[in-house]
C-alpha cells in the first residue's frame, strides 16, 4: 500500500526559514511540506516511507528565477555558437567557441547532417566581441560553410544577424542598398552583418524562419528540463505573449502532473491595450493551477546598456554615445504604472539604465499617491544602474528589485571601458546597496541571453568577477547566504509567492534544489561550481540529465 | 535590385510624438477612404473611433471595414502585423502605418526600401504646434522628437488653432532649422484631407488633366473629406511628348521647390527611349523605378504643393517639360 507520507533524509537541509535554518528531514505529503527537522520530529505525523537517495546530499528550497524566458528551451532547436560553455536541455555540454575559424568548424560539422537543401541553417549565441583580433564574421567566411544553403546567424545580444552571400542574395540586399543597419565594407558591399528591424525582417522573411511565432507545449518542456538540471523549480516566462494560443501551451504543459516546473508568465504589457490589457490580465488568473500562475504583468521601458540603448541619466554613455530609446512615450508608460497598479495587478518593470529607473519609481509613486496600495511588490527588473538615492525611494515606496547579476561576468568588462566608466561601473547591480538600503531584492540570467543557473547567478553578485577577473565594485558584493536567499526566498518575495515557494517550511510545495555540496560551506569562488543533481517538485524527485534518479 | 514597382504597395508612415494626432488622422483616413483600400497598422485599437455600422468584421488582430479598409493592430508585434496585410496585399491600394510615439519613422521605412512588395510613400510626421517647443525642452523626449522632425519627408504642423501667433512661428522656425527643406503644411482642424498627404495621384495614361487650383473649395468641414483642404493645396500635369533628356530632368527634380509636397508620373528618356521609369516624390526624396509595360509615348507628372507652390507658368515648376495650356 502507498504511504501517503514520505520522509526524505539529507545530509542537510537549508531551511531558508528564520526559526529553523537547518535541518536533517522533510516531510511530504500531497506534494506539500509537512514539516521539517529530524527524523524523531517528524515521525509523529504518522506513518512514513523513509527515503534515504538524499542522505549524502544538501536540499535547499527550490531556486526561483524571477526574470527569464521560456524560449530559453527552444533556443537549442538550433546551433549554440556562443563564446562560453552552455548546457542543452538535455544535459550535453556546448564547450565556448573561442575565435572565427572555430565558429566556421561548427557550423560546417552541422552543414554535413543536414539532408535537405531548402532548410536554414540557424545558429544562436554568437558574439565577436570577445574575441581577441576583434574580426568580424563576413559573407566570405559564410561562404566556406555554404555557398546554396541559407545560412542564418543570430548574435548573443539579439540585435544583429549574420548572413551568407545566399540570404543576401534573396533578400535582395547589395551594394544600391541604402537602408540603416546593413553593414558593408570598404567597398560599399554588405559584409552579411545586419543590424535594424528592416534588414532583419528581411532576412527572417527568405530565410522563412519564424522568429516571431509564440511558444508552445513542447518549447515549455524542454525550459523545463533546462530548468530541473540547475535547480530551478519555479521560473518567470518574463515578456509573455498571452494570444490564446500561448495560453493553451501553459495549461497544457503545466496540466501534466509530470511537468517538473512552476511557471510564472508575465504578461508582455507592450501587447495589451492600455485599456483592455489589466482586465486580460486578471481574467488569466482563472486558468492558474498549482503550476501556473498568471497574474503579473511586464513593462518595457528602454534597451540595454551593452546595446547602448538603455536610458541614461547625465552623463551618460561614457564613450559619448547618445542617449538610448523609450519603447513607448515616457508618458504612456506612466498611464501604464497607472493602469495596471490600479487594477491590482502586480508589474515587473524592465529598468536598465537610471533614467528608466527614475521614470517607474516617478509613475509608482505617483500611482500610490492616487491609488494608494499596500504591499504591491511593483519590481524594477535588471535595475542595473539604479543609483543609491534611488534605492532609497525604492524603499520607501515598497519597490523591490531584481539585479542583473550575471552582467556583471559577461559584460562587466565592457561596461568598465565603454558604456559607464570606471566609476558608475562598480555600482552596477548594486546587491549590497539594495541590502543596506532595505530593498527586496533578487537576482537573475534573463536566460536565454545569459545561461539560466542560479548558482552562477549567486557567484556572479557574491564574487563580481568579470570576464577578464576584474573584481567589478568589491563594496558591492554580497555574502553567500544574502546570495542563497535572493535566488529562494528573495526571488518568491517579488513574484507574490513567498507563501508557497522559496524556503522549505510547513505548508509551501515540495519543491527542493537538490545539491551534491554544501553551497555555504564551499569557498565563495567555487559557489559555481557546486553540481546539481536535480530537483524535487510536488514532492517527486527530478533528476537532471545525467544523474542517477 | 528591387523588381519593378508598379504593382508594389504604397507604404505611408504616419509619425510623429504622442498627442500630434496620429490617431484623429487615421481615424479620419478610415471613414473617408473614398474608393482607396487602405491597410492601416495602428498601436492600439483603444484609440480608434470607428464607426461600428461600418466594422464588418472583428477578427482579433484585425478589424475589416464596408469600405474595404482593414485596420490591423501592433500589439502582437510590428513584424506579425505586416506580415498579416503582406498576406493580402493585393486586396489593398496603400498601406499606412502609425509609428509609436518614439518611433524613428525611417526605420520602418527602411522596410519598404527593401521589401518588393512595397514602395517607399513617404514619411509624415505630425507636430503637435502648441506642444513641441515644451517637448524639445523635456530631456526625456526631446531626442526621439527631434530624430521624429529630421527623419520627416513631409511635416504637417497640426492643431495650430491651439498655439498662438508667436508660439506657432516659434515652431516654423524650430522645424526650419531641423529639418531645412522639408514641405511644411498645417492644420487646424482634424479634417486635413490624407489622401492628399498619402498621394492619392493616379495618373491616367491620355485621360484629360485640370489643374486642381481651379476646382472649388468647401467651406463646410463636415460635408466632405475631399474639400475642405484642397484650398492648401495646389496640382499641376506636366507633359512632354519627346522623350526628355535625363541630366536636365535629374536638375529640375532636385531643385523643386520644397513647396512641392508629391510628384508622381512616368518619363521616357532620350538615352533609351524605348522603355519608361516611374517616378515619384515625396517631400524630399524623390526617385525612379523602372516603369512596367511597354514603351510610353509621352512623359507626364503631376505635381501636388502647397498653396507656396509656384504656378505651372513658373520654370522652376516646368523645368524639362512643355508648358501646360
Amino acid at each position: 500500500m502507498a504511504q501517503p507520507i514520505t520522509i526524505f533524509r539529507a545530509h542537510k537541509i537549508r531551511t531558508m526559514n528564520a526559526y529553523q535554518p537547518v535541518a536533517t528531514h522533510v516531510a511530504v505529503k500531497d506534494g506539500r511540506i509537512l514539516g521539517v527537522g529530524t527524523l524523531e520530529d517528524l515521525a509523529g505525523w504518522g506513518d512514513y516511507a523513509l527515503d534515504d537517495r538524499f542522505a549524502d546530499k544538501v536540499l535547499l528550497p527550490g531556486f526561483v528565477e524571477a526574470h527569464c524566458h521560456a524560449m530559453t528551451g527552444a533556443a537549442w532547436k538550433y546551433t549554440y555558437l556562443g563564446f562560453f560553455e552552455r548546457r542543452d536541455p538535455d544535459g550535453r555540454v556546448w564547450p565556448g567557441i573561442k575565435s572565427l575559424d572555430e565558429v566556421l568548424k561548427r557550423l560546417q560539422e552541422i552543414e554535413a547532417t543536414l539532408k535537405d537543401p531548402e532548410q536554414t541553417l540557424v545558429a544562436w549565441g554568437f558574439d565577436p566581441i570577445y574575441f581577441s583580433d576583434g574580426i568580424r564574421m563576413t559573407v566570405a567566411h559564410l561562404d566556406q560553410v555554404s555557398r546554396d544553403r541559407r545560412i542564418l546567424i543570430q548574435h548573443s545580444n539579439g540585435h544583429l544577424l549574420n548572413v551568407n552571400r545566399k540570404v543576401l542574395e534573396l533578400a535582395g540586399i547589395d551594394a544600391n542598398t541604402d537602408v540603416e543597419g546593413v553593414m558593408k565594407d570598404a567597398d560599399g558591399h554588405p559584409t552579411g552583418e545586419l543590424g535594424e528591424m528592416a534588414a532583419q525582417y528581411m532576412a527572417y522573411r527568405v530565410t522563412e524562419v519564424r522568429r516571431f511565432d509564440g511558444i508552445d507545449a513542447e518549447d515549455l518542456r524542454s525550459f523545463a528540463r533546462v530548468a530541473t538540471n540547475v535547480g530551478v523549480t519555479t521560473a518567470t516566462d518574463l515578456h509573455a505573449q498571452v494570444g490564446d494560443k500561448n495560453v493553451e501551451a501553459y495549461i497544457e504543459a503545466t496540466s501534466n502532473e509530470n511537468y517538473p516546473l512552476r511557471l510564472v508568465p508575465a504578461a508582455a504589457a507592450l501587447t495589451l491595450s492600455v485599456g483592455e490589457g489589466p482586465e486580460r490580465v486578471k481574467q488569466l488568473k482563472d486558468h492558474n493551477n498549482k503550476k501556473l500562475f498568471f497574474g503579473l504583468c511586464k513593462i518595457m521601458t528602454d534597451g540595454s546598456i551593452q546595446g547602448f540603448t538603455g536610458r541614461l541619466k547625465w552623463p551618460g554613455y561614457f564613450n559619448g554615445r547618445p542617449n538610448g530609446i523609450w519603447n513607448l512615450p515616457p508618458q504612456t508608460l506612466t498611464q501604464m504604472v497607472d493602469a495596471y497598479h490600479a487594477a491590482g495587478i502586480q508589474m515587473h518593470m524592465h529598468t536598465n539604465g537610471d533614467e528608466a529607473s527614475e521614470l517607474m519609481i516617478d509613475a509608482i509613486e505617483k500611482a500610490l499617491h492616487k491609488t494608494p496600495r499596500p504591499d504591491h511588490r511593483h519590481t524594477l527588473t535588471h535595475c542595473q544602474m539604479a543609483d543609491e538615492s534611488q534605492f532609497r525611494r525604492m524603499a520607501k515606496l515598497g519597490i523591490c528589485s531584481n539585479l542583473f547579476a550575471n552582467h556583471i561576468y559577461y559584460w562587466g568588462d565592457q561596461h568598465f571601458a565603454l558604456t559607464m566608466g570606471p566609476d558608475r561601473a562598480t555600482r552596477m547591480d548594486a546587491c549590497a546597496t539594495a541590502k543596506q538600503t532595505g530593498v527586496p531584492f533578487t537576482i537573475h540570467s534573463d536566460a536565454p541571453v545569459t545561461p539560466l543557473d542560479p548558482l552562477f547567478t549567486a557567484w556572479c553578485a557574491v564574487n563580481r568577477q568579470t570576464t577578464s577577473g576584474r573584481i567589478l565594485g568589491p563594496n558591492e558584493r554580497i555574502g553567500v547566504d544574502d546570495a542563497l536567499r535572493a535566488i529562494t526566498l528573495g526571488a518568491a518575495y517579488t513574484l507574490h509567492l513567498d507563501h508557497l515557494v522559496g524556503s522549505i517550511e510547513p505548508g509551501k510545495f515540495a519543491d527542493f534544489a537538490i545539491l551534491e555540496q554544501d553551497p555555504a560551506e564551499v569557498s565563495p569562488e567555487n559557489l559555481k561550481d557546486v553540481p546539481v543533481w536535480g530537483t524535487v517538485v510536488d514532492g517527486i524527485a527530478r533528476p537532471a540529465a545525467g544523474s542517477e534518479a | 535590385m528591387k523588381p519593378s514597382a508598379a504593382s508594389a504597395l504604397p507604404f505611408t508612415v504616419i509619425g510623429g510624438f504622442l498627442g500630434a494626432g496620429k490617431t484623429t488622422m487615421l481615424n479620419h483616413l478610415l471613414e473617408n477612404a473614398g474608393g482607396t483600400r487602405f491597410a492601416v497598422l495602428i498601436n492600439d485599437f483603444g484609440e480608434l473611433n470607428i464607426d461600428q455600422r461600418l466594422v464588418t468584421r472583428h477578427d482579433g488582430e484585425t478589424i475589416s471595414l464596408a469600405n474595404g479598409c482593414m485596420c490591423c493592430s501592433m500589439a502582437g508585434g510590428f513584424i506579425s502585423a505586416l506580415s498579416t496585410v503582406m498576406d493580402r496585399a493585393d486586396q489593398f491600394d496603400q498601406l499606412v502605418v502609425e509609428a509609436s510615439g518614439v518611433s524613428n519613422p525611417r526605420r520602418i521605412m527602411d522596410i519598404a526600401k527593401l521589401d518588393p512588395g512595397l514602395i517607399p510613400n513617404g514619411s509624415i510626421v505630425l507636430v503637435d504646434a502648441s506642444q513641441l517647443l515644451s517637448q524639445l525642452e523635456d530631456s526625456l523626449i526631446e531626442d526621439a522628437v527631434v530624430t521624429q522632425l529630421k527623419e520627416a519627408d513631409i511635416l504637417v504642423i497640426n492643431k495650430t488653432g491651439l498655439a498662438d501667433r508667436e508660439t506657432l512661428n516659434n515652431v516654423m522656425l524650430t522645424l526650419a532649422q531641423i529639418n531645412p527643406d522639408c514641405p511644411t503644411v498645417t492644420c487646424d482642424h482634424k479634417s486635413l484631407d490624407p489622401a492628399i498627404l498619402l498621394g492619392g495621384i493616379e495618373l491616367q495614361s491620355g485621360s484629360s488633366t485640370k489643374s486642381n487650383t481651379s476646382q472649388k473649395t468647401d467651406g463646410d468641414h463636415q460635408s466632405s473629406a475631399r474639400s475642405p483642404d484642397h484650398e492648401q493645396f495646389r496640382s499641376c500635369v506636366l507633359r512632354h511628348c519627346q522623350a526628355l533628356d535625363r541630366n536636365l530632368f535629374d536638375a529640375w527634380a532636385e531643385s523643386l521647390p520644397p513647396s512641392v509636397l508629391r510628384g508622381k508620373g512616368f518619363v521616357v528618356f532620350s538615352d533609351a527611349p524605348d522603355r519608361s521609369w516611374l517616378w515619384q516624390k515625396v517631400g524630399r526624396s524623390s526617385g525612379l523605378e523602372p516603369g512596367n509595360g511597354g514603351p510610353v509615348s509621352e512623359s507626364a507628372v503631376v505635381l501636388i504643393g502647397t498653396r507656396a507652390m509656384p504656378c505651372d507658368t513658373d520654370p522652376t515648376i516646368t523645368g524639362p517639360f512643355q508648358r501646360v495650356n
